[in-house]
């Protein structure tokens, strides 16, 4: 046990206080003068490491201490003293706690000796000073809970203290976290301790009081222990498991790897405890435990480090999770009891708070079990920062804001996870005096601004509009005219009246229904996530696939009917395109990952072997939801021939999915619902829950891709991925939507339709410096890489000359593609996806350095800048002025005219150059290269 | 803690400005968070490994290279399993290849080869990605090859790609030597083009058409002028940044001196050029071994047509085995001469071994249980065998190794920690490899 310092030595900045085994270092941190108002004092922020890796998870957090001015001159006050008394917890109990230390007002030397000098005096003041109060300070603060029951060894309790905003007192999202700079004290040790950050810890049965002082104030919240056995009783799902999974331990990278570490196997988070258990305690003859020495159990020494661990030092000696563990071993090392009350939901608290960069907040999190019980259990959980630049988060559940935005912290504890919001605002306030609401869109979006801070860039200009609209829409540059006609408008709703002749929303019905560019495009993006491709399916079946997608977008089929058609296929895959969704996927774990991905944005993958690491998804789910597709099978047909390779899709009477590990055959069961059943085909009335409005993730799912699509990033990023653990940056406007959505029956054209009329939409892509930061909160719009076939196209359009694609006729567009195979470089380099995966991220959005060289330097580009009837060699032979051929390079490229300054400079490298074929060529080859062109503006 | 936290507002400072976004980018884009990073650095300067800069050229015979008629031959089996083809005694005493490996057989005191390699699968296209990655194929997973990993850690050396691919012939069914989930920005960069030609030009590489480099560099300015028009302000969106980057590189790349060098086999010496065989595989093992020494740090070598269902003696008698034979020993003593073999690892491996039984079509089909490897170079000793296969050739008999072994042998020979674990694109953190090296090569 480490005694008083014997040393003390002081660097600059830093005071190291060295003892006797264990060393802790006080470091000034910064100055903090909000408190000045209140207390006519500075606010001075200690750190306070110890030098041992059990430690400095704890005290390696930073704490405001209210220091007098006048203690500069080594005076003492009670508040200060008791600062100090909590040091000495530290290095004589072996317990981690802070204190704090006068520093000089400035932050300069500190004379060791007076230091030294003022910690002897702790002992004879410590008494004293905690019965001081302090008239001055303001006593709004709030201790949460207001009293404190613990029921079991090793039971813990996290008090957070807040006080509410001056303001708007009512609004405790903006309220302050004081609990990482109040003082803790136990009134009796014996019956639970207390460490630094107001964590209280069960001891013996009993009666206490948690002191908690925050400048100056003190306030008593009364503890009682109850339960606390002599021989502790731990439940090894419900309490060492725990333990386990948040020391690591049970993680894919260490025991829970596909051969264990060092011989010892563990489940991947634990989803089997018996696996689990055997291996602890019966494998290797049972050597990793001791039941006639607990402390001496393999299990321990290596996770203490106090024998080498690959793994590093994981269970302090000492720790609570050690002792629990060690209770565990010494209790007899009872099995899993399968029949113990589980965990059904899971609490954090506070859900949602607004603070500044370089704040803190600490969290709390309980746990309701089956039996009623209501358990914190804030030290068991596991915490993480869904967002690191915008929060960082400890083991102990302190956050800290690291960056401006909005940031999910997430904490996962017995198979579920539940995720906390905190608000970081851009500025005090956004500047939104050019906003004008177009629709609700908007006003969701002005919100979020205000909330934020954030002030949105101006409106793109027309030219921006023109060619962001028609590549966003249907993936084709605007003609030459029809460019013209639209920049030489002077309707003022002349952008309104652009979207609806893309979108088909014309007046005369026969145009509406006919768009082929739209059909086109919006086929090629489906049959990227549906997959549809020669090499699964065959030539003939890709190309029914390809038809039924073309005319569905064709017609505008609400994408409901959509999804029905192709989930409850059947019948030959030559002649029912929809029928190949169940060859390119042909067995129920297959389908069933691909269609919860596709359809509800939900990655099953992980539940097909283990509980979902960020949801609640488990093995049961998995495989209930794959019961649906048990009984589709397939039949050859020999109607093409033997060798015609024709499968019919059939419904079978028989078929079930049973659970991989308890064998049990599972009822078909959509997500988070009761079993549902159709007695001539499960995958009817899977369609139907799907999309009906039990089934949230339906709307949100195709709500989420078409933000994502037109807006560059999903509400929800990554875009397939929703769940409870990863909510939309814009909770309201996500709502919003889907009402919409649903309003106009699955019409994804309104929904285009509301999107790309909106001001946010039309917001011009150049940042300011204020929002340059922001990458999730669409306050500029965010400029994207045209796809392959809409590049191809696009300098096929620019040269003018078509690519021949194989067995397709010349003149058809990349973009009418129907297939994944393609032996094109172009779209190969450029990242065409091959089809092999239902997610988004296949179509890779970044840029690299094969793509650079092929347009820089490639010869197809090359090739078509010299087509003898390409553009340029049209434009020379042309008897027309200079300029009017500039205009019309950067017209076919950037769907503008040439500015002045461009123009000059154009006409400078047409009369510099070797030949007026060789400028123009290099001009087209520059404008093509440049990112204007590149990307989606 | 502290040092990370001042670690990470550094970073964040550097993505504030927009060159410093770049060199951050290269951190970010791995999906790496800057601890880990940082982390794996220190591993990787603690192991020694990290000073030693290795590079590989990795040749693959796509289709499965019989093991019994080339490097395993089993001379005293029945004829349904010895085949037509004679063994004959190489360099090491006990040691035979086939007829057909003369030079192999004679050169066998500079490389190793494994004999008692298990590669517990017979399919095609699983089997270029679990060679070539360590890993079997993963429907949710895509375990990124040897190569891009390469790429990934550590970059460009020269203006050249680290990572290149000589050849097609890698069968990407199941995402055999791609990049997987570290992103296409690390994937082989391929060069398909015959290399055993006078003139030899690289697509994307070498100037097209009439383009030279002062018109390149003519083009460039009016890029840069045209871009700088554009702009409207000093504040840009950040993907332009990373566009910047690529484009910088590759005009780079393309008027580099070092580029044209690389790629002008026809300055070679013809004497050299006929020692590695006036063959498509001799003149690419030729090339790899330029591309190499112009600092290229990863060159895969395909070759193919070695999937010998029918007519298996004849096929890999004439055409197949004798480029091999030829330009494999050759590329070892060229290597040697040239001071390169210590940094330089050789690794030939193919699909899997071969039937031990002949089928009626004289071909043997896919074997799932044996096989070979070859190793050589960067310190892995010459001449050691390890390994057998039983009477028939049908399964390894001691040391038995897997594939996982051998590739992570590669990690370990180019300085990769073997516990390096990278964060796919939806969070979950990967570990690349997992297994032992194979410790008679290390």
């Amino acid at each position: 046990m480490p005694s008083l310092p014997n040393r003390i030595v002081s660097t600059g900045h830093d005071i190291s206080v060295v003892s006797h085994g264990t060393a802790c270092r006080l470091s000034l941190y910064s100055f903090n003068s909000r408190s000045k108002a209140y207390f006519a004092s500075l606010t001075v922020r200690l750190r306070l490491t110890v030098k041992r890796d059990a430690f400095r998870q704890v005290l390696n957090q930073q704490v405001p201490v209210s220091v007098p001015q006048r203690l500069a001159a080594g005076e003492c006050t009670p508040r200060f003293v008791a600062g100090v008394a909590s040091i000495q917890d530290v290095l004589t109990s072996g317990e981690s706690s802070y204190g704090s230390f006068p520093p000089a007002t400035r932050p300069t030397r500190v004379m060791p000796t007076a230091v030294y000098r003022l910690i002897l005096l702790i002992a004879t003041c410590a008494a004293f000073c905690f019965n001081q109060s302090n008239t001055t300070a303001a006593d709004d603060w709030i201790v949460d809970p207001p009293s404190i029951l613990l029921q079991s060894n090793f039971e813990t309790a996290q008090v957070l203290i807040t006080r509410p905003n001056a303001i708007q007192s009512s609004d405790l999202t903006r309220a302050n976290d004081l609990t990482s700079q109040a003082l803790f004290v136990s009134s009796n040790p014996a019956i639970c301790k207390v460490d630094v950050s107001g964590r209280v810890t069960a001891v013996t049965n009993g009666d206490a009081e948690l002191q908690v002082t925050i400048e100056g104030t003190t306030r008593a919240v009364p503890i009682h222990v109850q339960g606390n056995l002599p021989v502790p009783q731990l439940d090894f799902v419900n309490d060492i498991q725990p333990v386990l999974y948040r020391a690591g331990c049970n993680s894919g990278s260490c025991h829970a790897s596909q051969y264990g570490k060092g011989g010892f196997t563990l489940s991947v988070m634990g989803f089997d405890p018996m696996m689990d258990y055997n291996a602890m305690t019966v494998q290797s003859r049972g050597r990793r435990i001791s039941l006639a020495s607990p402390e001496d159990s393999l299990i321990l020494k290596k996770a203490a480090m106090a024998i080498a661990h690959g793994g590093g030092e994981r269970l302090p000696l000492g720790s609570n999770e050690f002792e629990m563990i060690k209770a565990w071993i010494s209790s007899g090392a009872v099995k899993p009891d399968l029949q113990a009350p589980s965990v059904t939901k899971i609490t954090i608290t506070p859900a949602q708070r607004v603070i500044a960069v370089g704040e803190l907040q600490q969290f709390r999190v309980s746990a309701e079990y089956s039996n009623g019980r209501v358990r914190d259990v804030t030290s068991l959980v596991r915490f993480d920062s869904m967002d690191e630049s915008v929060l960082s988060v400890n083991r102990q559940g302190l956050a800290k804001a690291t960056g401006k935005g909005q940031g999910a912290l997430m904490v996962r504890f017995a198979g579920h996870a539940q995720v906390a919001t905190l608000v970081v605002p851009f500025s005090d306030q956004a500047n939104l005096a050019n906003w004008q609401s177009q629709n609700y869109v908007d006003e969701h979006a002005a919100v979020k601004f205000r909330e934020l801070g954030l002030s949105p860039s101006g409106l793109c200009d027309d030219a921006t509009f023109l060619r962001r609209v028609y590549l966003d829409a249907i993936g084709t540059l605007p003609s030459l005219d029809e460019a013209k006609v639209f920049l030489e408008s002077t309707e003022p709703d002349k952008r309104h009246k652009l979207i609806d002749t893309l979108l088909g929303f014309s007046s005369d019905p026969a145009a509406a229904k006919h768009t082929d560019a739209y059909a086109a495009f919006w086929s090629l993006k489906w049959a990227d996530l549906i997959r549809n491709n020669s090499t699964v399916v065959g030539e003939s079946g890709m190309w029914a696939m390809h038809n039924w997608l073309r005319d569905s977008f064709r017609t505008n089929k609400p994408v409901d009917q959509f999804v029905q058609e192709l989930v409850t296929a059947k019948g030959s895959i030559f002649s029912n395109g929809p029928a190949n969704y169940f060859r390119i996927a042909s067995n129920p774990p297959d389908l069933a990952e691909s269609t919860a991905q596709l359809f509800m944005g939900t990655r099953l993958q992980c539940a097909k072997c283990h509980h979902h690491p960020y949801e609640r998804y488990s093995q049961s789910d998995y495989y209930g939801f794959a019961a649906f597709f048990a009984r589709v099978g397939n039949k050859g047909s020999s109607e093409f021939g033997v060798f015609g390779g024709e499968t019919v899709v059939t419904v079978n009477s028989g078929g079930e999915v049973t659970h991989p590990k308890t064998g049990a055959v599972m009822k078909p069961t959509p997500l988070f619902a009761e079993p549902v059943d159709d007695p001539q085909d499960r995958r009817v009335a899977l369609s139907k829950w799907l999309t009906s409005t039990d089934n949230e993730l339906f709307a949100r799912n195709i709500v989420n891709r078409y933000v994502g699509y037109l807006l560059g990033r999903g509400l929800v990023d990554p875009i397939d991925d929703l769940r409870s653990t990863n909510p939309p940056s814009n909770v309201a406007l996500m709502e919003a939507l889907v009402a919409d959505l649903r309003a106009n029956k699955f019409d994804v054209k309104q929904l285009m339709r509301s999107i790309m009329n909106s001001r946010l939409y039309q917001l011009d892509s150049q940042p300011t410096v204020e929002n340059v930061t922001d990458e999730r909160f669409y306050s500029h719009y965010k400029v994207k890489r045209l796809g392959a076939e809409a590049l191809l196209d696009g300098i096929d359009f620019a040269t003018g000359v078509m690519t021949k694609h194989p067995s397709l006729p010349l003149g058809t567009r990349a973009i009418e593609l129907p297939d994944a195979n393609t032996a094109n470089p172009f779209l190969m380099v450029f990242g065409k996806p091959k089809r092999a995966s239902v997610c988004e991220c296949e179509r890779t959005p970044d840029e690299n350095l094969s793509q650079a060289l092929h347009t820089l330097n490639g010869d197809i580009l090359a090739t078509k800048l010299a087509d003898a009837n390409g553009r340029v060699a049209k434009l020379v032979a042309a008897t027309v002025s200079d300029d009017a051929k500039i205009h019309e390079l950067y017209m076919s490229t950037l769907s503008r005219q040439a500015l002045p300054n461009e123009l000059e400079a154009a006409k400078s490298l047409v009369a510099s150059s070797p030949s007026p074929t060789e400028a123009y060529q290099d001009l087209l080859w520059a404008l093509i290269n440049s990112k204007q062109f590149l990307f989606v503006h | 803690m502290a040092s990370a936290e001042r670690i990470i507002g550094s970073f964040q400072k550097q993505l504030q400005s927009r060159r410093g976004f770049l060199n951050a980018f290269g951190v970010g884009s791995l999906g790496l968070t800057v601890p880990q990073f940082l982390w794996q650095t220190q591993a990787m300067a603690n192991s020694g490994q990290a000073k030693r800069d290795v590079n590989c050229i990795f040749i693959w015979t796509q289709g499965g290279t019989s093991h019994h008629d080339t490097l395993d031959p089993k001379p005293r089996a029945s004829e349904g399993v010895r085949g037509p083809l004679a063994a004959i005694n190489t360099a090491v005493p006990g040691v035979q290849f086939t007829e057909i490996c003369p030079r192999l057989a004679k050169e066998l005191g500079r490389f190793s080869l494994m004999r008692s390699w298990n590669p517990k699968n017979a399919g095609h296209g699983a089997a270029d990605q679990w060679c070539m990655s360590g890993r079997p194929h993963s429907p949710t997973v895509a375990y990124p090859c040897v190569g891009s990993v390469i790429s990934h850690e550590k970059g460009f050396k020269s203006p050249l790609p680290p990572f290149i691919q000589l050849g097609n012939h890698v069968d990407r069914t199941f995402q055999g030597g791609t990049p997987g989930i570290l992103g296409l920005e690390h994937g082989p960069f391929e060069i398909h083009a015959e290399a055993n030609v006078d003139k030899f030009s690289v697509r994307d590489i070498t100037p097209p058409l009439n383009i030279d480099l002062g018109r390149i560099d003519r083009r460039r300015d009016i890029l840069a002028k045209l871009d700088q028009m554009q702009r409207r302000a000093d504040t840009q969106p950040i993907a332009f940044d990373a566009m910047d980057e690529h484009y910088k590189t590759a005009f780079k790349m393309i008027t580099a001196p070092e580029t044209k060098r690389a790629f002008d086999i026809g300055s070679e010496d013809a004497a050299l050029r006929d020692q590695y065989g006036r063959t498509s595989f001799g003149q690419r093992m030729l090339l790899a071994r330029r591309l190499v020494e112009s600092g290229v740090r990863f060159v895969t070598v395909s070759d193919p047509g070695w999937d010998h269902h029918t007519d298996c003696f004849n096929g890999i008698k004439t055409h197949r085995m004798p480029q091999v034979d030829q330009a494999l020993p050759q590329l070892l003593i060229d290597l040697e001469q040239r001071g390169l073999l210590d940094t330089t690892l050789v690794v030939w491996m193919t699909d899997f071994g071969r039937t031990p039984k002949i089928n009626p079509a004289s071909g043997r089909d896919h074997w799932a249980t044996a096989g070979f490897v070859v190793m050589a170079g960067a310190g892995v000793p010459g001449g050691l065998v390890i390994g057998e296969t039983d009477a028939d050739g049908g399964a390894p008999k001691s040391q038995e190794y897997f594939t996982e072994n051998v590739v992570a042998t590669m990690y370990h020979k180019l300085g990769l920690p073997l516990d390096l674990t990278v964060q796919a694109s939806d969070g979950r953190p990967v570990r690349l490899i997992e297994g032992e090296p194979v410790r008679e090569w290390i």
